[in-house]
């Protein structure tokens, strides 16, 4: 058999062995999508509201700072238990005076600065600052570009309140300023189909979801017996889903508490985003494979879609180009019997069709249907980048003996 | 062409002279020895199906159904009575409506039996796996060719023996063991009166009181692997389970084990990819139903 075949044969499994997984979660997402409208009509009142704090790290946000305090202050949460923890890590920008002004007119704002010499250590750091200002039993973390519905914060509480073993729940997040760019609408369409697929998909099948970083509730006892956030990791939110499993303690993501968020309108700046979610995916999966292979659920279903994500599919889709590329140039082709070009098209239409679906489930404009068929060639290919990027950038950091280096993401002004 | 023998004194006509190993079945279950006679005897020369009759035992039977046969009266009176009759898996391929009806029917406790054919056992052990990985894990074997010596090196279970033509001379209508096989008689005749036979798609008025099962259970060997599978369910190695799992998108997968790397990869390949076109192709369908009913309900709301 030429080699070229097993090449081939290898990159068509790595892409349809989890193509058919996510198709199959795709079904669990349709019967979430059901079962979360049932459940917000039927979502219990509680007798009496916790003291709940929300939590907003900031880091010259001056830009994107101002709205997201209005929507966290208008919140439709009773408000003598709630209050909102602005907590600026010396920010060199007009953020301060900004929520300054914020506080004047919502009494519920809070500022906490974060001494100097303490700051400019990553999200996890000012969080962990901030947290022993918070009065509250429950703990909302935003982050500071994120404007929530203002049913948002109560439905989240009302959740968590609902259900005895769950430690934290996960709002959905959306892409506000989806019209700045074409990047923005990919995002937007990817973060729609992650979350639905994922997220709902998998809380309906395992009652398993992560952290997504912002727009989540967790309990203030949890937190502090988890130890806090982890500075360490460039994932925090995941990290700490991880230790929250460990503890045989679930996660649960609903699709009716809806956060808006700004996401990166250049690809540079997404590409260093992306890169560094990677990069904390790699340091987590290599954190937790030991004791995912000696406790295979839940971790280890977490940890299997990392090792499919990164070991499997994307080497697959590289061998899958260059199988084609080689075709194409006329220098080998394959011998396989088998309808592989049909199948070539079955599965771009499979992943346009996934697209759609969980497009469908959100009332997503027109246009977005239309970016998703683009998605295939663009968007998608920059991941395979991203992914060589995080792995390379990683191993110099390695060799070097550097620690992971924490890269916040920049904002920009959106288009009204 | 056939040949008379004499069982006990009995002149029977048969199509070969019986082999060593049924001979000696005849010897221990009916204490008869089996010669051969000359064509010239006087004697009058009895049909094959009248040697059970002869050597007379309280008749129990348990019943087989074809899957055509799954609506029939006959087989809702049986399952009425609370008996779990055999059922015959399909040779060649399921289609979905076949599926589902013997699936339904394995559910309400139907025993699938699979059928085996002396000429190619690795499709039986194939088409084994495969039923398994779909629920429809057999736990007998069908031999629609009539007695074979051969029968005996096969795995351990239980062989449902049926004559490939009335001439044939078929196993002593008995429960009959041979080290870790049992055989059985198996026929489409009703008018059975003496000993235990497998009855084949029987009528409606068959009297249901003296049903017996035999012994349920069938072993069959992949690729050095072994299964054994009994009432309480398969007994296999972990490489088992992966075939298990395997033959359920590899086709077929008895052809698999029969070639050779390098086609051992491609017939892998070739076949995969046109599984995957099938399960895509639903899917996509599954996915486009499902797109078009959410946007009506946006549309509506």
């Amino acid at each position: 058999m030429p080699a070229i075949d097993v090449l081939f044969l290898f990159g068509f499994l790595g892409i349809w062995i989890p193509q058919a997984f996510w198709a199959w979660l795709s079904f669990q997402a349709w019967k979430y999508s059901k079962n979360a409208a049932r459940e917000l009509e039927n979502l219990p009142i509680p007798e009496q509201w916790p003291i709940l704090s929300v939590l907003i790290p900031a880091y010259n946000e001056g830009v994107v700072i101002e709205d997201t305090l209005h929507a966290i202050a208008q919140q439709d949460y009773p408000e003598h238990t709630y209050e909102v923890l602005l907590i600026n890590d010396g920010s060199k920008d007009d953020t301060l005076e900004i929520a300054e002004r914020m506080a004047a007119i919502y009494p519920c704002i809070k500022i906490v600065n974060v001494p100097k010499g303490m700051g400019g250590k990553g999200k996890s750091r000012t969080l962990n600052n901030g947290l022993p200002h918070a009065n509250g039993e429950l703990i909302v973390v935003y982050d500071a570009d994120s404007t929530p519905e203002p049913d948002c914060v109560r439905l989240l509480a009302q959740t968590l309140l609902a259900d005895k073993k769950l430690v934290a729940v996960n709002g959905k997040v959306r892409t506000r300023n989806w019209r700045d760019s074409i990047l923005t609408r990919f995002i937007a369409i990817e973060f729609i189909f992650f979350q639905w697929i994922f997220q709902g998909g998998r809380w309906q099948r395992f009652e398993l979801s992560t952290l997504m970083g912002t727009n989540y509730i967790i309990w203030r006892d949890a937190l502090e017996t988890l130890g806090g956030f982890d500075e360490k990791s460039l994932v925090d939110d995941t990290e700490m889903s991880f230790r929250i499993f460990l503890g045989q303690r679930r996660i649960k993501w609903v699709p009716y508490a809806v956060g808006w968020q700004q996401d990166p309108p250049s690809l540079s700046v997404f590409i260093k985003q992306r890169s560094r979610w990677t990069q904390g995916n790699f340091y987590v999966t290599s954190k937790y494979l030991p004791i995912a292979l000696r406790k295979p659920f839940p971790i280890g279903i977490e940890i299997f879609n990392n090792i499919m994500c990164y070991v499997l599919f994307v080497p697959a889709l590289i061998w899958s180009h260059i199988t084609l590329s080689l075709g194409l140039l006329g220098i080998a082709g394959i011998t396989l019997a088998g309808p592989f070009t049909l199948l070539w098209g079955l599965s771009f239409c499979l992943y346009v069709a996934q697209m759609w679906f969980t497009l469908s489930l959100e009332r997503a404009k027109p246009q977005l249907y239309f970016f998703s068929v683009l998605s295939y060639i663009t968007y998608s290919q920059i991941f395979l980048f991203i992914v060589f990027k995080a792995a390379y950038d990683m191993l110099k950091n390695k060799i070097q003996g550097n620690s992971l280096q924490w890269y916040k993401t920049e904002r920009s002004k959106e288009r009204k | 062409m056939s040949v008379i023998i004499n069982i006990c004194g009995v002149l029977i006509a048969t199509s070969n002279f019986p082999d060593p190993t049924l001979r000696s079945f005849y010897q221990d279950y009916y204490h008869c020895k089996i010669e051969y006679t000359k064509e010239e005897s006087s004697y009058e020369v009895q049909p094959t199906q009248t040697i059970y009759d002869l050597f007379p035992k309280n008749p129990t039977w348990w019943p087989i159904f074809t899957s055509d046969q799954l609506d029939s009266e006959s087989y809702k009176n049986i399952v009425r009575h609370g008996i779990n009759p055999g059922v015959i898996l399909p040779n060649d391929y399921f289609s979905f409506i076949e599926y589902f009806k013997i699936k339904k029917a394995v559910n309400e406790g139907a025993i699938p039996i699979a059928l085996y054919q002396m000429k190619t056992p690795k499709y039986f052990a194939a088409k084994a796996t495969f039923s398994t990985a779909i629920g429809l894990r057999p736990l007998g074997a069908m031999i629609e060719t009539g007695w074979d010596q051969n029968i005996i090196s096969q795995p351990a279970g239980n062989y449902f023996i049926q004559s490939k033509n009335s001439n044939d001379l078929n196993v002593p209508a008995r429960i009959i063991q041979y080290k870790q096989q049992f055989f059985y008689n198996t026929t489409i005749d009703p008018t059975q009166s003496s000993g235990y036979q497998i009855i084949l798609n029987p009528p409606l008025n068959m009297s249901v009181n003296n049903i017996q099962y035999p012994n349920l259970g069938i072993s069959w060997k992949i690729h050095n692997t072994n299964y054994r599978s009994t009432t309480e369910g398969i007994e296999t190695n972990l490489l088992g389970y992966v075939f298990i799992v395997l033959s359920i998108v590899v086709i077929p997968l008895d052809y698999i084990f029969s070639a050779h790397y390098p086609s051992l990869l491609s017939t892998f390949g070739s076949s995969i990819s046109w599984i995957s076109l099938l399960f895509g192709g639903i899917l996509l369908l599954i996915l486009i139903i499902s797109i078009i009913r959410r946007r009506r309900i946006n549309a509506r709301n």
